[in-house]
């Protein structure tokens, strides 16, 4: 009973009650927004220990910000000013200047201060945006798996910083994660870049398995044996970093393993696909896992990932 | 009269001669023309019989009434307009909106990248420092009629704050109407927030 108590229900609640209109602080903001685009990394997020919880979500809506702006944008110069915004939003941070009145920017002003985050890893995640996904998609594996490293992993190193882990080995292990979380996310995103007709699955597994690229640009996309196999290619890509990044679990100081949460709701999503037969259109592939919860609270009780 | 001549001259000369440089593959046989033009009425005696029945029972006008009652017992396919209204993408573009935080600030930090990028040039915004040290705007203007509907501005938002909502029912009497200030758009951004709040979700990050 105890230990109900400790987990974070009650911050549960005070989520529900900062979402009135009345009065929202900065840090209220950064978690809608978490929960609002972010379901399953919120409930991840949700089961850290108090003292990382409000610089993890920051952290994370942070993350939010700056990777919607690809999506939001037609033209590529327009994605530039904003990714400038935020670079001078940085900016002022760090040099103690004026910053915009933006809740996720006030909130990562007192987050950094509190936790005296490094710069390099915030700059690293806009870099990673700045360059638009290559409208034809990555030209090989390493280079998508590079660019899930360069805008996913940083979170988490951000996060380990947060909690007080300095451990070269742990952050080996967020690494794999942050590779396995982008480039899941890159997958299940397949059917959102369909209607932008935008391929991000590398060149070279395309044409290992022979698929023209057209197939991953049409709305009415045909899932057959090559396109099967080139999912199961990518998707098995990201299998083998996660499952690298649990192999290390006995690097990982005991207080930093619910950040590593994130790594079942990957597996959990490969798992979908898999029984889904790689029909990466299937409809189980497209609603919410309602049990993840379940599971991700009963793996931090176990103290795994 | 020349005329004629020289056709009858074309028809004298071999059409190898006049067409030498054409392949043999060029002359592949080409049955799978439609013809487009009016068929002349046939004119054996069946048909004949036919047409005189057709016109002097009115089958084809009883034909068409036919179409008509079948119409009735269809699924119109207009709607009822002012009372009932088409569908809408989520990222249709209408009448402009500036929205507030949850908390009721408004989101707008006069950064001025809509006026920038807007090439109609139909934004005009004046701004000043408040006491408290934060940049807000004392003026946003939109000339609507200048307006192209292009959404530059809320894709050059850092905060999205200006957005381009849902509403496309804002015709006026007056050109003067059609010039928005500030009011006019905090007032529809307060008016349409829950429709562009609906529009704009998503369940996991796509990039």
């Amino acid at each position: 009973m105890r230990l109900l108590v400790r987990l974070p229900l009650l911050a549960v609640k005070n989520i529900r009650n900062a979402s009135s209109r009345s009065q929202q602080s900065p840090a209220d903001y950064c978690v809608n927004l978490v929960k609002q685009y972010d379901h399953e990394n919120f409930l991840c997020t949700l089961l850290l220990p108090n003292d990382t919880r409000r610089a993890a979500f920051c952290i994370r809506a942070f993350n939010i910000e700056v990777s919607l702006i690809g999506n939001k944008i037609t033209e590529d110069h327009i994605g530039l000013m904003r990714y400038k915004w935020w670079e001078d939003a940085l900016n002022g941070i760090y040099s103690g200047g004026s910053i915009p009145k933006h809740p996720v920017v006030l909130e990562l002003n007192k987050v950094i201060k509190d936790n005296k985050l490094l710069k390099k890893q915030f700059t690293r995640m806009l870099s990673a945006r700045r360059n638009p996904l290559p409208k034809t998609g990555f030209k090989t594996m390493k280079d998508m798996e590079t660019y899930a490293e360069e805008s996913t992993s940083p979170v988490y190193y951000l996060i380990l910083q947060a909690a007080g882990v300095k451990n070269v080995d742990v952050d080996h292990a967020a690494s794999h994660l942050g590779k396995a979380q982008g480039v899941v996310n890159l997958v299940r995103s397949i059917p959102h870049h369909i209607t932008r007709r935008q391929v991000v699955l590398p060149e070279e597994i395309l044409v290992k398995h022979d698929v023209p690229q057209e197939t991953f640009m049409s709305s009415n996309m045909v899932i057959n044996g090559p396109v099967r196999d080139v999912l199961f290619d990518v998707a098995s890509s990201a299998n083998t970093h996660n499952d690298k990044a649990r192999q290390l679990i006995a690097d990982v100081p005991k207080k930093a393993k619910p950040i590593f949460l994130p790594a079942v709701a990957v597996s959990e999503y490969l798992e979908r696909l898999r029984d889904a037969d790689f029909d990466i259109l299937h409809p189980n592939l497209q609603c919410r896992n309602a049990s993840l919860g379940f599971k991700l609270f009963w793996r931090k009780l176990r103290g795994s990932y | 009269m020349s005329a004629i001549k020289l056709f009858s001259i074309a028809r004298g000369v071999s059409t190898s001669f006049l067409r030498p440089a054409a392949p043999i593959s060029a002359q592949a046989i080409r049955n799978k023309y439609i013809y487009v033009n009016d068929k002349e009425p046939s004119m054996d005696w069946d048909a004949i019989t036919d047409r005189a029945a057709n016109a002097m029972f009115w089958t084809e006008i009883v034909r068409g009434h036919m179409v008509s009652l079948a119409h009735l017992f269809k699924e119109p396919a207009t709607i009822n307009y002012p009372f009932e209204k088409g569908p809408l993408s989520p990222r249709f573009r209408g009448e402009h909106a500036l929205r507030r935080y949850p908390s009721g600030e408004e989101r707008c930090i006069a950064c001025k990248l809509c006026e920038a990028i807007c090439p109609a040039q139909a934004i005009t915004i004046e701004a000043e420092e408040r006491s408290d040290g934060s940049r807000r705007t004392t003026r946003y203007d939109i000339d609507m009629t200048k307006c192209i509907y292009c959404g530059f501005c809320q894709e050059a938002c850092p905060v999205d704050a200006i957005v381009e909502g849902p509403n496309f029912e804002f015709s006026t009497e007056t050109h003067e109407e059609l010039l928005y200030n500030k009011e006019k758009l905090l007032d529809n951004g307060d008016k349409w927030e829950s429709e562009i709040a609906s529009n704009i979700h998503a369940d996991h990050l796509y990039r």
